[in-house]
């Protein structure tokens, strides 16, 4: 289902980075080109199959948001190779995909179009999509007047509710009140059982312990273990108590 | 290639849809007249200029011209153009929260803008025929031409907005340094005067800018009820398809690095 060999990223430091005309014409007048490289992930290769939920564990800046990026296709490796067969839903932090100026239910089509859906899909499934946010009452106010955890709902719901055969989950089940937590928890594990591919970051081992049946733990962009839950969530808890 | 870039757009066709469906209502929201201004935007701008040119400089253009008309004329198609061009300036750099979660194709984000725009020039245009129809001239059946006129100017139009999106993602100067080009620009092609007040060495000069050769396209036939030249097609269609070409081929080469630099 997904398959990723000898991954590397470089990132050329954000001090370095030029962004106006003034600075270009400095750094070439001085011949200093910028030579500050830092390497996000390093020969990564995993590879997984369909109905497998994979945990990403590591401390922060061990290059787990930049793998899911890799995979979802919005970074490009510089090096090795990425494949994946099926449908990518990346979970939109908090709202990134919605426009505050427009409504709740003019984001629901926005927001379903940039996920790479049509019309009449999403036409069919917007009740869906409105009952299991909860907020039925909210759809023709925009969205600049919802609380973050409305944003929330509103982003959980789209989704998760348009099917993708492989879903990218980063630290979103820690918004939402409690229920809505519960909720969202168990609308995972109902696609985990559908056989939705979950690809799922959080820094709750907790909540990686329940969902996922394989964890990869990431070390300044270096992967030191693949395997089991257990097994490598025991290791990497481990490491921390040392 | 072609083949695969087409099958891209199909699918994609309906976020295009919504990106500029999404534009069109922001642009709008919270204006008590709202889509409205789209029509009167234009025909103040020519009140206001015929009554500074014609009064106040006592400005003459050859013969007995419909002032208003060469006017608006001129009008409706720079503004389509500046308006544009400046959406697609931060097309790329304004949707960043977009490009940097999900795969998609990022030409999509200029062409949204541009088609904006042309949704726009729609209402523009009639403000354009309310002035012809006010000031009593005549419609033709050369007005068909304009189609002509308004594909080959959407194509060039695409291409600079292409380059300015990708520009500005590495340098947000653009945004200052072309706020003064357009400026340049807009004194530089004859909207309000008439190309014979500037000097005879000059007019080669004009005649390569290709704004000027959009607006006397349309003059011609909505002013003088005639058929360009066959020149002008051919200027018309090499302007817009070199310009959509190179803009096209830029962003293309460029658009890989878009994700370090937002």
């Amino acid at each position: 289902m997904i398959t990723v060999e000898h991954v590397g990223m470089k990132f050329h430091l954000g001090i370095e980075k030029i962004n106006t005309l003034k600075e270009a014409l400095i750094k070439s007048v001085k011949r200093e080109m910028p030579k500050n490289e830092f390497w996000a992930l390093r020969d990564v290769s995993f590879h997984i199959d369909k109905g497998d939920v994979l945990g990403i564990v590591g401390a922060n800046g061990a290059g787990k948001s930049t793998l899911l990026k890799v995979i979802s296709g919005v970074f490009e490796p510089t090096q090795g190779s990425v494949r994946v067969n099926g449908m990518i839903a990346p979970m939109l932090e908090l709202g990134a995909g919605f426009d505050t100026e427009l409504t709740a239910r003019e984001n629901v089509f926005l927001n379903g179009a940039v996920l790479g859906y049509g019309k009449q899909f999403l036409c069919e499934k917007y009740e869906e999509i409105v009952a299991f946010s909860q907020l039925a009452d909210f759809m023709e106010v925009p969205v600049r007047n919802f609380s973050s955890g409305m944003l929330a709902r509103l982003a959980f719901s789209i989704s998760t509710l348009v099917e993708p055969e492989v879903l990218i989950v980063d630290e979103i089940l820690s918004v939402g009140d409690a229920a809505f937590q519960k909720k969202s928890r168990e609308k995972m594990q109902s696609m985990i059982d559908g056989g939705t591919t979950v690809l799922f970051v959080s820094h709750s081992i907790d909540n990686v312990r329940e969902i996922c049946n394989k964890v990869l733990w990431l070390d300044h962009g270096r992967s030191v273990l693949l395997g089991s839950t257990q097994e490598v969530c025991d290791k990497y808890m481990a490491s921390l108590g040392e | 290639m072609i083949f695969r870039y087409l099958s891209i757009w199909k699918r994609y066709q309906f976020l295009l849809y919504q990106l500029v469906l999404r534009d069109f209502k922001v642009k709008y929201k919270r204006s008590v007249l709202g889509v409205l201004w789209s029509i009167l935007h234009p025909l103040f701008m020519m009140l206001i200029m015929t009554v500074v040119f014609t009064n106040l400089f006592k400005m003459t253009t050859s013969g007995s011209m419909n002032y208003p008309v060469y006017i608006i004329t001129g009008l409706v198609i720079f503004n389509f153009f500046t308006e544009a061009t400046n959406y697609s300036l931060t097309a790329i750099t304004g949707n960043f929260n977009l490009i940097t979660k999900v795969h998609m194709p990022k030409y999509i984000f200029p062409v949204a803008k541009t088609i904006t725009s042309c949704v726009n020039l729609f209402f523009s245009l009639i403000a354009l025929y309310a002035v012809i129809f006010v000031t009593k001239e005549d419609v033709t059946w050369h007005h068909i031409l304009l189609l002509y006129d308004f594909a080959c100017l959407f194509l060039f139009t695409l291409g600079i907005g292409f380059i300015l999106a990708a520009l500005t993602v590495f340098f947000r100067d653009m945004i200052y340094l072309y706020n003064l080009l357009t400026l340049a620009w807009t004194y530089m092609t004859p909207i309000f005067y008439d190309i014979s007040i500037v000097g005879d060495q000059m007019v080669p000069v004009f005649r390569a800018n290709p704004m000027y050769q959009y607006v006397t396209f349309a003059r011609n036939i909505i002013l003088y009820h005639k058929i360009p030249s066959t020149q002008q097609f051919v200027i018309l269609l090499v302007f817009g398809a070199a310009a959509l070409i190179a803009g096209f081929c830029f962003f293309r080469r460029q658009q890989k690095k878009f994700i370090y630099y937002i």
